[in-house]
């Protein structure tokens, strides 16, 4: 049996390099580990280093973890685009540098021609988060406990590790269980039934130890059932 | 600059005209017409531009049934997520007959198109970020709510798109609710026998909606039954 390590990744990680050629049109600042920055209606952030958890309103008015964005990605495009405050806010995971621009400066025809790589850059991130938000609806409304854990480890993890690649090191239990929809005592029973039949490991802050991930795949597949 | 209000994430079942102003250059590329009833799979080749008729964008659920997520109409692009490099398990199906051209999506590449076309390219990320916002929607409160917090968010998520009218057209079917909400049919007939005893709502069949009490409505759209 091939067992491998899963290492959690960021959602979203050197997404918009093309950015960083305008990076000193932006303001930069600093996030402690922890430390949290609410942008404002049209802010658009840009992650130079460091790693932040990103959180938004829902229209029940809960403020809940939707993202994880790693260096050299954008983070609130959506509410920089349509100018519409969805009180989102950023918490570094780590010590981060994020450099702010306003999304009014970026909302004029003449910048679109100056610099077209920097909006396709812009699409593809948002075309990529519609397919993780629709995913993650589609797993939270249609699926069981077991393979919803499943689908999402997939989602957020690597199976290699490479050199220079950026990892999470700190994801909670209870950051799982916001990104499966689901309560942290479920999640906790999960994995638990996981581990009892030999799936995986054990779970840690970086990833999980010795994972069957061929059986990992086939029960998010809904193509075995434990 | 917004087309459409997006303070919070707020559900939405139909579009339509979001991308009126890509017809100009629509016109420039093939026509095609599809029958009712056909499906379109996603494709890295084209962006589909619709000049008339209904299309459907939806998933396959594991009991291999229809999800629907959204329905576009008359100047609406679909399948953005095909030419921007994303694999997605959804597929179009056509509600109606529908004539739309096909853009190709090294057209959408080309520097040209940045340079003779920038409000389009704009109005593309505008309606991305409207998507996004949809599936936000989908993703957070709906799969957390109960049948009848999913079926009063849809008849809102309906009259916002008619003005909330005490009484208008929805133009879709319980079953399609059902199919959208993530319910068994059985399930949306049930809420909405409730939801008209109660008196909050009158008829609601495709060709009318009546709203009776708003308010009534406001206060069942959170309803869920996960706990905190």
């Amino acid at each position: 049996m091939n067992r491998v390590t899963l290492y959690f990744r960021p959602h979203l990680c050197d997404e918009n390099e093309d950015w960083l050629s305008i990076l000193h049109k932006g303001t930069p600042f600093h996030l402690r580990e922890h430390e949290s920055f609410t942008p404002r209606d049209a802010d658009l952030l840009f992650i130079r280093t460091g790693c932040v958890r990103y959180f938004c309103n829902t229209a029940g008015y809960k403020n809940t973890l939707t993202l994880i964005v790693g260096r050299h990605s954008l983070v609130n495009i959506g509410g920089a685009v349509t100018g519409a405050n969805r009180f989102s806010r950023v918490v570094a995971t780590e010590p981060t540098e994020i450099v702010l621009f306003s999304g009014y400066a970026f909302w004029d025809v003449r910048t679109v021609q100056e610099h077209p790589s920097l909006y396709r850059s812009m699409a593809k991130t948002l075309a990529k988060t519609i397919e993780l938000y629709s995913s993650r609806a589609h797993n939270t409304c249609f699926h069981a406990c077991v393979p919803r854990i499943c689908h999402s480890l997939l989602t957020l993890c690597s199976p290699t590790y490479h050199e220079g690649e950026q990892y999470i090191t700190a994801l909670t239990q209870n950051d799982m269980a916001l990104f499966c929809g689901m309560h942290y005592v479920t999640l906790s029973n999960a994995l638990r039934l996981l581990r009892e039949k030999d799936v995986i490991g054990e779970v840690t802050a970086h990833g999980i130890e010795s994972v069957d991930y061929e059986k990992l795949v086939q029960i998010s597949q809904l193509q075995l059932q434990l | 600059m917004s087309i459409y209000p997006t303070s919070f994430a707020q559900l939405m079942l139909h579009l339509a005209d979001i991308n009126e102003h890509w017809a100009d250059l629509a016109e420039g590329y093939e026509r095609a017409t599809f029958p009712r009833g056909k499906v379109i799979l996603p494709t890295a080749d084209y962006l589909y531009f619709v000049h008339s008729g209904m299309v459907r964008t939806s998933f396959t659920t594991p009991d291999g049934l229809e999800w629907i997520f959204i329905y576009q109409k008359d100047g609406c692009i679909f399948n953005e997520l095909g030419v921007l490099g994303q694999h997605s398990k959804v597929f179009y199906t056509c509600q109606t007959d529908i004539v739309v051209s096909l853009i190709p999506s090294a057209v959408l590449q080309s520097l040209a198109f940045s340079r003779d076309y920038p409000h389009l390219l704009l109005n593309l990320i505008e309606t991305l970020a409207l998507k996004e916002s949809i599936c936000f929607s989908y993703m957070t409160d709906l799969a957390r709510l109960s049948a009848r917090g999913r079926v009063s968010q849809a008849l809102l998520a309906l009259a916002r798109e008619h003005g909330e009218a005490r009484v208008f057209v929805p133009d879709i079917t319980q079953a399609e609710i059902a199919s959208m909400m993530g319910l068994h049919p059985t399930s949306v007939a049930r809420v909405v026998r409730a939801l008209r005893s109660e008196g909050i709502i009158g008829a609601f069949t495709k060709k009318r909606l009546e709203i009776v009490s708003y308010d009534r409505l406001r206060e069942l759209e959170y309803e869920s039954d996960i706990p905190e």
